[in-house]
Protein backbone atom coordinates (compact mmCIF):
# COMPACT_ATOMS: atom_id res chain seq x y z
CA UNK A 1 0.00 0.00 0.00
CA UNK A 2 1.38 3.49 -1.03
CA UNK A 3 0.72 5.87 1.64
CA UNK A 4 2.10 9.28 1.66
CA UNK A 5 2.96 11.36 5.33
CA UNK A 6 3.03 15.01 5.61
CA UNK A 7 6.13 15.36 4.68
CA UNK A 8 5.47 14.07 1.26
CA UNK A 9 7.47 11.21 2.11
CA UNK A 10 6.28 7.77 0.23
CA UNK A 11 5.32 5.00 2.80
CA UNK A 12 5.69 1.35 1.23
CA UNK A 13 4.51 -1.64 3.95
CA UNK A 14 6.80 -4.65 3.77
CA UNK A 15 5.06 -8.13 5.55
CA UNK A 16 7.23 -11.01 6.62
CA UNK A 17 6.69 -14.69 6.02
CA UNK A 18 4.70 -14.79 9.04
CA UNK A 19 2.52 -12.23 8.47
CA UNK A 20 3.51 -9.08 10.37
CA UNK A 21 3.13 -5.93 8.38
CA UNK A 22 5.67 -3.39 8.78
CA UNK A 23 5.17 0.33 7.13
CA UNK A 24 8.83 2.58 6.20
CA UNK A 25 9.42 5.25 4.85
CA UNK A 26 10.36 4.18 0.74
CA UNK A 27 13.81 6.11 1.54
CA UNK A 28 14.22 3.46 4.14
CA UNK A 29 13.11 0.37 2.69
CA UNK A 30 14.93 1.00 -0.88
CA UNK A 31 18.53 0.50 1.26
CA UNK A 32 17.64 -3.14 -0.01
CA UNK A 33 18.48 -3.55 -3.49
CA UNK A 34 15.72 -6.42 -4.27
CA UNK A 35 12.84 -3.93 -2.48
CA UNK A 36 14.43 -1.20 -4.79
CA UNK A 37 13.97 -2.63 -7.81
CA UNK A 38 10.69 -4.25 -6.85
CA UNK A 39 9.37 -0.53 -6.02
CA UNK A 40 10.82 0.51 -9.61
CA UNK A 41 9.09 -2.16 -11.04
CA UNK A 42 5.61 -0.79 -9.78
CA UNK A 43 5.14 -3.60 -7.23
CA UNK A 44 4.24 -1.23 -4.11
CA UNK A 45 1.71 0.43 -5.46
CA UNK A 46 -1.08 -1.78 -4.37
CA UNK A 47 -0.80 -3.72 -0.75
CA UNK A 48 2.39 -4.80 1.03
CA UNK A 49 5.51 -6.51 -0.58
CA UNK A 50 5.39 -9.97 0.50
CA UNK A 51 8.96 -10.95 1.77
CA UNK A 52 8.41 -14.76 1.96
CA UNK A 53 12.04 -15.43 3.08
CA UNK A 54 12.18 -13.43 6.41
CA UNK A 55 10.35 -13.29 9.46
CA UNK A 56 8.94 -10.61 11.26
CA UNK A 57 11.71 -10.59 14.01
CA UNK A 58 14.42 -10.65 11.28
CA UNK A 59 12.96 -7.92 9.50
CA UNK A 60 12.51 -5.32 12.36
CA UNK A 61 16.08 -6.04 12.71
CA UNK A 62 16.71 -5.22 9.22
CA UNK A 63 14.70 -2.06 9.11
CA UNK A 64 16.42 -0.78 12.22
CA UNK A 65 19.54 -1.14 10.29
CA UNK A 66 18.37 0.59 7.19
CA UNK A 67 16.51 3.69 8.76
CA UNK A 68 20.04 4.36 10.67
CA UNK A 69 22.15 3.95 7.74
CA UNK A 70 19.56 5.82 5.23
CA UNK A 71 19.54 8.88 7.67
CA UNK A 72 22.93 9.00 8.23
CA UNK A 73 25.62 11.00 6.12
CA UNK A 74 29.01 10.38 5.51
CA UNK A 75 30.47 12.92 8.18
CA UNK A 76 28.73 10.70 10.93
CA UNK A 77 31.03 7.24 9.43
CA UNK A 78 32.52 6.71 13.19
CA UNK A 79 29.45 7.39 14.85
CA UNK A 80 27.75 4.97 12.20
CA UNK A 81 30.87 2.16 13.06
CA UNK A 82 29.80 2.07 16.71
CA UNK A 83 26.45 1.88 16.21
CA UNK A 84 27.03 -1.10 13.64
CA UNK A 85 29.25 -2.80 16.17
CA UNK A 86 26.64 -2.81 19.46
CA UNK A 87 23.60 -3.47 16.78
CA UNK A 88 25.91 -6.99 15.81
CA UNK A 89 26.38 -7.46 19.73
CA UNK A 90 23.16 -7.01 20.39
CA UNK A 91 22.29 -9.92 17.92
CA UNK A 92 24.64 -12.04 20.14
CA UNK A 93 24.28 -15.57 18.70
CA UNK A 94 25.19 -16.79 15.40
CA UNK A 95 22.00 -18.53 14.63
CA UNK A 96 20.53 -14.93 14.96
CA UNK A 97 23.56 -12.95 13.13
CA UNK A 98 22.94 -16.11 10.06
CA UNK A 99 19.30 -15.37 10.18
CA UNK A 100 20.00 -11.85 9.76
CA UNK A 101 22.40 -12.57 6.90
CA UNK A 102 20.59 -14.67 4.87
CA UNK A 103 17.82 -11.76 5.21
CA UNK A 104 20.45 -9.69 3.95
CA UNK A 105 21.14 -11.61 1.11
CA UNK A 106 17.61 -11.95 -0.32
CA UNK A 107 17.09 -8.14 0.47
CA UNK A 108 20.89 -7.39 -1.43
CA UNK A 109 22.01 -4.76 1.34
CA UNK A 110 25.44 -4.81 0.68
CA UNK A 111 26.10 -2.98 3.76
CA UNK A 112 24.59 -5.41 5.82
CA UNK A 113 25.50 -8.63 4.76
CA UNK A 114 29.15 -7.14 4.98
CA UNK A 115 28.43 -6.33 8.26
CA UNK A 116 27.32 -9.60 9.62
CA UNK A 117 29.96 -11.49 7.56
CA UNK A 118 32.89 -9.91 8.76
CA UNK A 119 31.29 -10.63 12.35
CA UNK A 120 30.53 -14.15 11.78
CA UNK A 121 34.20 -14.49 10.45
CA UNK A 122 35.62 -12.65 13.21
CA UNK A 123 34.05 -15.14 15.68
CA UNK A 124 35.61 -17.89 14.64
CA UNK A 125 39.12 -16.10 13.97
CA UNK A 126 41.92 -17.74 15.39
CA UNK A 127 39.95 -20.37 16.98
CA UNK A 128 40.52 -24.42 16.72
CA UNK A 129 38.33 -27.02 14.94
CA UNK A 130 37.17 -27.90 18.21
CA UNK A 131 36.01 -24.46 19.61
CA UNK A 132 34.41 -23.60 16.42
CA UNK A 133 32.67 -26.71 16.94
CA UNK A 134 31.38 -25.94 19.90
CA UNK A 135 30.70 -22.38 19.75
CA UNK A 136 28.67 -23.20 16.38
CA UNK A 137 27.23 -26.67 17.81
CA UNK A 138 28.42 -28.24 14.27
CA UNK A 139 28.89 -31.73 14.91
CA UNK A 140 32.23 -33.22 13.95
CA UNK A 141 31.16 -36.07 11.28
CA UNK A 142 35.05 -37.19 10.18
CA UNK A 143 35.83 -40.30 11.25
CA UNK A 144 39.11 -40.61 13.30
CA UNK A 145 41.01 -41.65 10.06
CA UNK A 146 39.68 -39.24 8.20
CA UNK A 147 40.65 -36.22 10.62
CA UNK A 148 44.09 -37.26 11.16
CA UNK A 149 43.98 -37.48 6.88
CA UNK A 150 42.99 -33.78 6.98
CA UNK A 151 45.07 -32.61 9.91
CA UNK A 152 48.41 -33.73 8.32
CA UNK A 153 47.13 -32.25 5.19
CA UNK A 154 47.03 -28.69 6.58
CA UNK A 155 49.52 -29.04 8.91
CA UNK A 156 52.37 -29.98 6.17
CA UNK A 157 50.96 -27.31 4.14
CA UNK A 158 50.39 -23.83 6.03
CA UNK A 159 53.04 -24.81 8.62
CA UNK B 1 53.87 -13.78 8.93
CA UNK B 2 52.55 -10.92 6.93
CA UNK B 3 54.45 -7.79 7.49
CA UNK B 4 57.52 -9.45 8.55
CA UNK B 5 59.42 -8.66 5.57
CA UNK B 6 63.16 -9.49 7.95
CA UNK B 7 62.99 -13.52 7.80
CA UNK B 8 64.40 -15.20 5.50
CA UNK B 9 61.19 -16.75 3.43
CA UNK B 10 60.08 -19.70 2.30
CA UNK B 11 60.38 -20.94 -1.00
CA UNK B 12 57.24 -22.03 -2.72
CA UNK B 13 58.10 -25.39 -4.65
CA UNK B 14 54.37 -25.92 -6.00
CA UNK B 15 54.77 -29.89 -7.14
CA UNK B 16 53.00 -30.09 -10.14
CA UNK B 17 50.41 -32.70 -11.22
CA UNK B 18 52.87 -33.54 -14.31
CA UNK B 19 52.29 -37.34 -13.98
CA UNK B 20 48.83 -36.90 -15.65
CA UNK B 21 50.38 -36.24 -18.94
CA UNK B 22 52.73 -39.50 -18.77
CA UNK B 23 51.82 -43.09 -19.55
CA UNK B 24 50.80 -45.01 -16.23
CA UNK B 25 53.99 -46.48 -14.73
CA UNK B 26 53.73 -49.96 -13.83
CA UNK B 27 51.95 -50.53 -10.54
CA UNK B 28 54.43 -51.51 -8.55
CA UNK B 29 55.79 -47.54 -8.93
CA UNK B 30 52.67 -46.89 -8.82
CA UNK B 31 51.77 -48.18 -5.23
CA UNK B 32 54.64 -46.56 -3.46
CA UNK B 33 53.82 -43.09 -4.23
CA UNK B 34 49.78 -42.42 -4.54
CA UNK B 35 47.47 -42.96 -2.07
CA UNK B 36 43.64 -43.49 -3.70
CA UNK B 37 41.78 -40.72 -1.77
CA UNK B 38 38.46 -41.43 -0.07
CA UNK B 39 35.47 -41.28 -1.65
CA UNK B 40 34.76 -38.00 0.11
CA UNK B 41 37.62 -36.05 -0.39
CA UNK B 42 36.38 -34.53 -3.40
CA UNK B 43 38.69 -32.88 -6.17
CA UNK B 44 38.85 -29.25 -6.59
CA UNK B 45 36.39 -27.81 -8.67
CA UNK B 46 33.78 -24.93 -9.47
CA UNK B 47 30.99 -26.85 -10.04
CA UNK B 48 28.38 -25.37 -7.48
CA UNK B 49 25.36 -27.45 -8.36
CA UNK B 50 25.35 -28.63 -5.23
CA UNK B 51 25.79 -26.08 -2.83
CA UNK B 52 22.87 -24.48 -1.03
CA UNK B 53 21.76 -21.69 0.47
CA UNK B 54 23.58 -22.25 3.44
CA UNK B 55 26.61 -23.09 1.80
CA UNK B 56 26.50 -19.52 0.60
CA UNK B 57 26.07 -17.78 3.30
CA UNK B 58 29.45 -20.11 4.64
CA UNK B 59 31.22 -18.92 1.51
CA UNK B 60 30.59 -15.01 2.48
CA UNK B 61 31.98 -15.64 5.70
CA UNK B 62 35.11 -18.09 5.01
CA UNK B 63 36.24 -15.21 1.94
CA UNK B 64 36.55 -12.71 4.49
CA UNK B 65 38.86 -14.97 7.05
CA UNK B 66 41.98 -13.23 7.82
CA UNK B 67 44.60 -15.72 6.35
CA UNK B 68 43.90 -18.44 3.70
CA UNK B 69 46.34 -20.40 6.10
CA UNK B 70 43.58 -20.61 8.53
CA UNK B 71 40.84 -20.99 6.07
CA UNK B 72 42.91 -23.97 5.32
CA UNK B 73 42.41 -25.22 8.84
CA UNK B 74 38.49 -24.61 8.82
CA UNK B 75 38.42 -27.51 6.59
CA UNK B 76 38.94 -29.12 9.70
CA UNK B 77 35.40 -28.27 11.05
CA UNK B 78 33.65 -30.86 9.48
CA UNK B 79 33.01 -32.25 5.69
CA UNK B 80 31.17 -29.78 4.52
CA UNK B 81 33.09 -27.16 5.61
CA UNK B 82 36.35 -29.38 4.01
CA UNK B 83 33.76 -29.80 0.53
CA UNK B 84 33.17 -25.65 0.09
CA UNK B 85 36.98 -24.93 1.05
CA UNK B 86 37.78 -27.36 -1.34
CA UNK B 87 36.31 -25.74 -3.78
CA UNK B 88 38.11 -23.13 -6.52
CA UNK B 89 35.33 -20.59 -6.42
CA UNK B 90 35.56 -20.23 -3.22
CA UNK B 91 39.14 -19.59 -3.51
CA UNK B 92 38.26 -16.79 -6.28
CA UNK B 93 35.77 -15.54 -4.05
CA UNK B 94 38.59 -15.34 -0.96
CA UNK B 95 41.10 -13.59 -3.79
CA UNK B 96 38.49 -10.80 -5.05
CA UNK B 97 37.25 -10.04 -1.27
CA UNK B 98 41.03 -9.58 -0.04
CA UNK B 99 42.43 -7.65 -3.36
CA UNK B 100 39.53 -5.49 -3.10
CA UNK B 101 40.11 -4.64 0.42
CA UNK B 102 43.57 -4.15 0.21
CA UNK B 103 43.38 -1.91 -2.74
CA UNK B 104 43.95 1.57 -0.87
CA UNK B 105 46.00 -0.18 1.29
CA UNK B 106 49.44 1.76 2.34
CA UNK B 107 52.37 0.21 -0.60
CA UNK B 108 54.11 -2.96 0.49
CA UNK B 109 57.23 -2.61 3.08
CA UNK B 110 59.15 -5.07 1.92
CA UNK B 111 62.98 -4.17 1.64
CA UNK B 112 63.32 -5.60 -1.94
CA UNK B 113 60.49 -3.63 -3.77
CA UNK B 114 61.27 0.38 -2.55
CA UNK B 115 62.05 0.58 -6.44
CA UNK B 116 58.44 0.11 -7.34
CA UNK B 117 56.87 2.91 -9.10
CA UNK B 118 53.60 3.89 -10.40
CA UNK B 119 53.82 2.48 -14.44
CA UNK B 120 55.23 -0.74 -13.26
CA UNK B 121 54.48 -3.92 -12.82
CA UNK B 122 55.16 -5.03 -9.46
CA UNK B 123 53.64 -7.78 -7.56
CA UNK B 124 53.91 -8.11 -4.09
CA UNK B 125 54.58 -11.54 -2.29
CA UNK B 126 57.61 -12.11 -0.36
CA UNK B 127 57.58 -15.41 -1.30
CA UNK B 128 58.56 -14.26 -4.71
CA UNK B 129 60.02 -10.53 -4.52
CA UNK B 130 59.41 -8.68 -7.15
CA UNK B 131 57.53 -11.11 -9.70
CA UNK B 132 55.17 -9.15 -11.50
CA UNK B 133 52.75 -12.20 -11.18
CA UNK B 134 50.97 -14.07 -8.60
CA UNK B 135 50.80 -17.45 -9.07
CA UNK B 136 47.92 -19.73 -7.54
CA UNK B 137 47.51 -23.74 -7.55
CA UNK B 138 44.84 -24.62 -5.48
CA UNK B 139 46.04 -23.54 -2.51
CA UNK B 140 50.14 -23.24 -3.46
CA UNK B 141 49.76 -19.65 -2.35
CA UNK B 142 51.26 -17.62 0.69
CA UNK B 143 49.30 -15.11 2.46
CA UNK B 144 51.36 -12.19 1.52
CA UNK B 145 50.53 -12.69 -2.01
CA UNK B 146 46.94 -11.60 -1.59
CA UNK B 147 47.34 -9.01 1.27
CA UNK B 148 50.42 -7.10 -0.24
CA UNK B 149 48.74 -6.96 -3.45
CA UNK B 150 48.48 -3.10 -2.68
CA UNK B 151 46.37 -0.51 -4.49
CA UNK B 152 47.91 1.89 -7.08
CA UNK B 153 50.16 -1.17 -8.68
CA UNK B 154 49.03 -2.96 -11.57
CA UNK B 155 48.50 -6.97 -11.50
CA UNK B 156 47.21 -9.76 -12.79
CA UNK B 157 46.10 -13.11 -11.12
CA UNK B 158 46.62 -16.02 -13.09
CA UNK B 159 44.66 -19.45 -11.94
CA UNK B 160 45.45 -22.18 -14.48
CA UNK B 161 43.45 -25.68 -13.65
CA UNK B 162 45.83 -28.28 -14.28
CA UNK B 163 44.74 -30.23 -17.31
CA UNK B 164 43.88 -33.11 -15.81
CA UNK B 165 43.17 -36.50 -17.06
CA UNK B 166 43.87 -35.04 -20.92
CA UNK B 167 41.77 -32.70 -20.81
CA UNK B 168 42.74 -30.32 -23.70
CA UNK B 169 40.32 -27.29 -22.76
CA UNK B 170 43.31 -25.98 -20.49
CA UNK B 171 41.63 -22.55 -19.62
CA UNK B 172 43.05 -19.65 -17.37
CA UNK B 173 41.00 -17.20 -15.21
CA UNK B 174 42.87 -13.71 -15.36
CA UNK B 175 42.26 -11.31 -12.62
CA UNK B 176 43.05 -7.59 -13.75
CA UNK B 177 43.51 -5.34 -11.50
CA UNK B 178 42.51 -2.26 -13.42
CA UNK B 179 38.67 -3.45 -13.93
CA UNK B 180 38.71 -5.44 -10.73
CA UNK B 181 37.41 -8.78 -12.75
CA UNK B 182 38.12 -12.40 -13.24
CA UNK B 183 38.08 -13.45 -16.94
CA UNK B 184 38.71 -16.71 -19.00
CA UNK B 185 41.03 -16.97 -21.22
CA UNK B 186 40.71 -20.04 -23.51
CA UNK B 187 44.24 -20.86 -24.76
CA UNK B 188 43.15 -23.92 -27.25
CA UNK B 189 40.54 -21.69 -28.95
CA UNK B 190 42.67 -18.76 -29.45
CA UNK B 191 45.78 -20.81 -30.28
CA UNK B 192 44.03 -24.15 -32.33
CA UNK B 193 46.27 -26.17 -30.82
CA UNK B 194 44.75 -28.45 -29.40
CA UNK B 195 46.27 -31.17 -26.66
CA UNK B 196 49.53 -28.93 -27.39
CA UNK B 197 48.36 -26.28 -25.01
CA UNK B 198 48.09 -28.87 -21.56
CA UNK B 199 49.83 -27.77 -18.74
CA UNK B 200 52.01 -30.68 -17.77
CA UNK B 201 54.57 -28.96 -15.49
CA UNK B 202 54.82 -26.35 -13.14
CA UNK B 203 54.89 -22.43 -13.87
CA UNK B 204 57.15 -20.43 -13.60
CA UNK B 205 57.45 -16.31 -14.42
CA UNK B 206 60.24 -15.46 -16.14
CA UNK B 207 60.86 -12.79 -18.60
CA UNK B 208 57.85 -11.26 -18.05
CA UNK B 209 55.77 -13.78 -19.28
CA UNK B 210 54.34 -17.41 -17.13
CA UNK B 211 56.03 -20.61 -18.81
CA UNK B 212 54.95 -24.22 -18.40
CA UNK B 213 55.50 -26.80 -20.50
CA UNK B 214 52.80 -28.02 -22.59
CA UNK B 215 54.15 -31.33 -23.11
CA UNK B 216 55.44 -30.47 -26.04
CA UNK B 217 57.08 -26.77 -25.94
CA UNK B 218 57.44 -24.55 -23.90
CA UNK B 219 54.08 -22.10 -23.44
CA UNK B 220 55.57 -17.98 -22.92
CA UNK B 221 51.92 -17.36 -21.34
CA UNK B 222 51.74 -12.81 -21.15
CA UNK B 223 48.90 -12.05 -18.32
CA UNK B 224 48.97 -8.76 -19.64
CA UNK B 225 48.03 -9.61 -23.35
CA UNK B 226 46.95 -13.41 -23.60
CA UNK B 227 47.14 -12.79 -27.32
CA UNK B 228 50.96 -11.89 -27.18
CA UNK B 229 51.57 -15.62 -25.83
CA UNK B 230 54.32 -17.12 -27.79
CA UNK B 231 56.11 -20.72 -27.77
CA UNK B 232 59.44 -21.53 -27.43
CA UNK B 233 60.82 -25.12 -28.61
CA UNK B 234 61.47 -27.84 -26.25
CA UNK B 235 64.97 -29.00 -25.93
CA UNK B 236 66.34 -31.65 -27.98
CA UNK B 237 64.87 -35.24 -26.90
CA UNK B 238 68.00 -37.21 -26.24
CA UNK B 239 66.14 -40.27 -25.17
CA UNK B 240 68.12 -43.10 -27.25
CA UNK B 241 65.16 -46.02 -26.01
CA UNK B 242 62.01 -46.39 -26.68
CA UNK B 243 61.40 -47.71 -23.94
CA UNK B 244 61.82 -44.97 -21.79
CA UNK B 245 58.28 -42.50 -21.02
CA UNK B 246 58.50 -38.79 -21.89
CA UNK B 247 59.94 -37.32 -19.00
CA UNK B 248 58.95 -35.54 -16.25
CA UNK B 249 59.31 -31.42 -16.75
CA UNK B 250 59.87 -28.95 -13.95
CA UNK B 251 60.56 -25.31 -14.70
CA UNK B 252 62.72 -23.05 -12.61
CA UNK B 253 64.83 -20.37 -13.03
CA UNK B 254 68.19 -19.83 -11.99
CA UNK B 255 70.82 -16.82 -12.38
CA UNK B 256 68.46 -15.09 -13.68
CA UNK B 257 68.01 -17.98 -17.05
CA UNK B 258 64.68 -20.46 -17.41
CA UNK B 259 66.00 -23.67 -16.61
CA UNK B 260 64.23 -27.13 -17.73
CA UNK B 261 64.76 -30.03 -16.18
CA UNK B 262 63.77 -33.71 -17.19
CA UNK B 263 63.63 -36.76 -15.10
CA UNK B 264 63.43 -39.97 -17.88
CA UNK B 265 62.18 -42.88 -15.99
CA UNK B 266 63.19 -46.41 -17.63
CA UNK B 267 60.27 -48.94 -17.74
CA UNK B 268 62.32 -51.39 -16.15
CA UNK B 269 65.89 -51.71 -16.20
CA UNK B 270 67.77 -48.91 -13.44
CA UNK B 271 69.29 -45.66 -15.07
CA UNK B 272 66.66 -42.56 -13.65
CA UNK B 273 68.59 -39.62 -15.81
CA UNK B 274 68.01 -36.04 -15.40
CA UNK B 275 68.68 -33.76 -17.88
CA UNK B 276 69.16 -29.91 -16.74
CA UNK B 277 68.85 -27.43 -19.70
CA UNK B 278 69.58 -23.79 -19.79
CA UNK B 279 67.43 -21.02 -22.41
CA UNK B 280 70.49 -19.26 -23.67
CA UNK B 281 68.08 -16.91 -25.60
CA UNK B 282 65.01 -16.22 -25.53
CA UNK B 283 62.47 -17.50 -27.87
CA UNK B 284 64.53 -19.61 -30.54
CA UNK B 285 65.13 -22.48 -28.22
CA UNK B 286 68.73 -22.27 -27.84
CA UNK B 287 69.23 -24.79 -25.06
CA UNK B 288 72.58 -25.66 -23.45
CA UNK B 289 72.61 -29.13 -21.56
CA UNK B 290 74.43 -27.95 -18.58
CA UNK B 291 73.96 -31.73 -16.58
CA UNK B 292 73.46 -34.89 -17.80
CA UNK B 293 73.14 -37.29 -14.38
CA UNK B 294 72.56 -40.99 -13.97
CA UNK B 295 70.16 -40.60 -10.68
CA UNK B 296 70.42 -44.38 -9.41
CA UNK B 297 74.31 -44.44 -9.90
CA UNK B 298 74.84 -41.08 -8.65
CA UNK B 299 72.80 -41.92 -5.08
CA UNK B 300 74.39 -45.72 -5.29
CA UNK B 301 70.43 -47.09 -5.26
CA UNK B 302 69.00 -50.69 -4.82
CA UNK B 303 65.37 -50.29 -5.77
CA UNK B 304 64.69 -49.55 -9.19
CA UNK B 305 61.15 -48.98 -7.84
CA UNK B 306 61.38 -45.44 -7.24
CA UNK B 307 60.49 -42.66 -9.11
CA UNK B 308 61.50 -39.24 -8.82
CA UNK B 309 59.98 -36.01 -8.76
CA UNK B 310 61.73 -32.78 -9.70
CA UNK B 311 61.01 -29.79 -7.58
CA UNK B 312 63.48 -27.05 -7.93
CA UNK B 313 66.65 -25.81 -9.48
CA UNK B 314 68.43 -23.68 -7.05
CA UNK B 315 67.77 -20.01 -7.51
CA UNK B 316 71.41 -18.78 -6.88
CA UNK B 317 73.90 -22.09 -7.63
CA UNK B 318 73.57 -23.88 -10.90
CA UNK B 319 74.77 -26.93 -9.63
CA UNK B 320 72.23 -27.75 -6.95
CA UNK B 321 68.89 -28.98 -7.73
CA UNK B 322 65.80 -30.35 -5.40
CA UNK B 323 63.55 -33.29 -6.13
CA UNK B 324 61.58 -35.79 -4.61
CA UNK B 325 61.99 -39.68 -4.45
CA UNK B 326 59.01 -41.50 -2.85
CA UNK B 327 58.68 -39.11 0.48
CA UNK B 328 62.38 -37.93 0.19
CA UNK B 329 63.26 -34.24 -0.46
CA UNK B 330 66.57 -34.37 -1.54
CA UNK B 331 69.03 -31.75 -2.14
CA UNK B 332 71.85 -32.92 -4.69
CA UNK B 333 74.67 -30.97 -6.27
CA UNK B 334 74.97 -32.34 -9.96
CA UNK B 335 78.39 -31.56 -9.96
CA UNK B 336 80.06 -32.98 -7.06
CA UNK B 337 77.63 -36.21 -7.00
CA UNK B 338 76.59 -34.95 -3.00
CA UNK B 339 73.13 -35.51 -2.11
CA UNK B 340 71.48 -35.75 1.64
CA UNK B 341 67.83 -35.94 2.23
CA UNK B 342 66.96 -32.60 3.56
CA UNK B 343 63.18 -33.45 4.56
CA UNK B 344 60.66 -35.54 4.62
CA UNK B 345 57.00 -35.34 3.36
CA UNK B 346 54.18 -36.94 5.47
CA UNK B 347 54.12 -40.59 4.31
CA UNK B 348 50.27 -40.66 4.20
CA UNK B 349 49.58 -37.12 2.17
CA UNK B 350 49.77 -37.54 -1.76
CA UNK B 351 52.37 -35.32 -2.42
CA UNK B 352 52.12 -35.82 -5.82
CA UNK B 353 48.84 -33.28 -5.46
CA UNK B 354 49.64 -29.53 -6.57
CA UNK B 355 48.48 -28.03 -3.41
CA UNK B 356 51.49 -29.30 -1.51
CA UNK B 357 54.12 -26.56 0.29
CA UNK B 358 57.45 -28.05 0.51
CA UNK B 359 59.45 -26.05 3.49
CA UNK B 360 62.53 -26.27 1.94
CA UNK B 361 64.22 -22.62 2.34
CA UNK B 362 66.07 -21.18 -1.13
CA UNK B 363 67.55 -17.63 -1.32
CA UNK B 364 65.71 -15.24 -3.54
CA UNK B 365 66.78 -14.09 -6.76
CA UNK B 366 65.08 -11.38 -7.65
CA UNK B 367 62.82 -10.99 -10.96
CA UNK B 368 63.17 -8.01 -12.50
CA UNK B 369 60.78 -5.73 -12.93
CA UNK B 370 59.47 -4.92 -16.23
CA UNK B 371 57.60 -1.60 -17.37
CA UNK B 372 53.97 -2.25 -17.85
CA UNK B 373 52.91 -3.02 -21.59
CA UNK B 374 51.45 0.18 -23.45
Amino acid sequence: MSITTENNEKMITLMSSDGEEFVVEEAVAAQSQTIKHLIEDGCSTEGSIPLPNVTGRVLSEVIQYCKKHSSSDDKEEKELEAWDAEFVKAADDHVALTDLMMAANFLDIKGLLDLVAQTLANMITGKSPEEVRRMWNIKNDFTPEEAEKVRKENQWAFE
Amino acid sequence: MSGDSNKRHKELVPCSSSSDSIPPPPSSIAAGTRSSPSSWFPPPSSDLSDFTVDDYMLVEVFCRLPSIQFLGQCKRVCKSWYRIISTHFLVRRFINHHININNSAAAHDGDDTKEEEEGNIVLGSSDYPNNPFLLIFGYTVSEEAFFRSEGHLILRVVFIEHAFRGDKNLCVDIYSSETGKWCAFPLVDVFHRGSRLKCSSNVVNWNGKLHWHSGEDIVAFDPFDPHKTYFIQDSPDLRENPDIFPPHCYLSVCRGFLRLMKIYIPYYRRGTVMMVWELKDGRSGNWSLEHNVNLDLLMNKKSTHISSFGLSCHPTDPNIVYFKENHDIIYCNLQTGAWEIVSQTPSNIDTNNSDIVFPVVLPPWPTPILPVPS
